[in-house]
């Protein structure tokens, strides 16, 4: 059951609860506190989903630097292969158009030293054997009054099955990474 | 004599984390930025 409608003072049972409770859209996958140059995420990936969704919050971003995306399969990354295309956009108006071709990873966003920085993150089929597509939003500032949105998106063009990212940023930040996963119906 | 390079590992699976010096081979794999980042504003 994904949709019922309830009338007025219908009883919610625990069964139509429990219906929901495990029919939700986006599901809890993992989180956890990160510190260091790389984050990196073992086992977050399986065929339980097709798609996830992950939360990068800088909150506390160690320089004035670039966030880039790899997916991992194991332990090992993966740093080539992986053509995207994307744009920083300042509150100049400006814009900066980024990319690359069979590159060693995904550019996903910038950040700057002590100022929150956060990246919305899309992986489309990272486990099937597939291409992994991934989409990026984030937002970010250089200072006070300078504004940054990045957008981004591209693929990663082999067919390996991957049950991990890792997320390369400035050196000493912290932050949290939160992963939910689309339920499949 | 620079300051090692620290990584965050999390298992999704086991819910373990933990944060360590990155090898030689996870800093060589490191993405280098195509271009500096130098904001406009």
């Amino acid at each position: 059951m994904a949709v019922k409608t309830f009338v007025t003072n219908e009883v919610l049972t625990a069964s139509d609860t429990n219906t929901y409770l495990n029919n939700g859209g986006l599901v809890y996958v993992t989180s956890a506190s990160f510190t260091g140059a790389t984050w990196n995420i073992n086992s977050c990936f399986t065929s339980t989903m097709n798609h996830y969704r992950v939360l990068v919050e800088y909150d506390s971003p160690g320089g004035n630097d670039v966030a880039f995306v790899q997916l991992r399969t194991g332990l090992t990354n993966t740093t080539t292969g992986y053509y995207h295309a994307g744009a920083d956009f300042l509150a100049s108006p400006t814009y900066s158009p980024q990319g690359g071709t069979n590159a060693a990873s995904i550019r996903v966003g910038c950040m700057s030293s002590g100022i929150p920085a956060r990246i919305q993150l899309e992986f489309f089929k990272p486990y099937a054997a597939a291409y992994t597509g991934v989409t990026s939003y984030s937002q970010s500032s250089y200072s006070p009054d300078s504004r940054w949105l990045t957008i981004s998106g591209g693929h990663l063009a082999n067919t390996t099955s991957y049950d991990g990212f890792s997320i390369a940023g400035s050196t000493s930040s912290t932050g949290t990474i939160t992963v939910y996963g689309y339920r499949k119906a | 004599m620079t300051d090692p390079i620290l990584g965050t590992f999390h298992d999704a699976e086991t819910g373990e984390t933990i944060t360590r010096e990155l090898t030689a081979e996870e800093i060589a794999a490191l993405p280098q930025p195509s271009e500096p980042l130098t904001p406009t504003e």
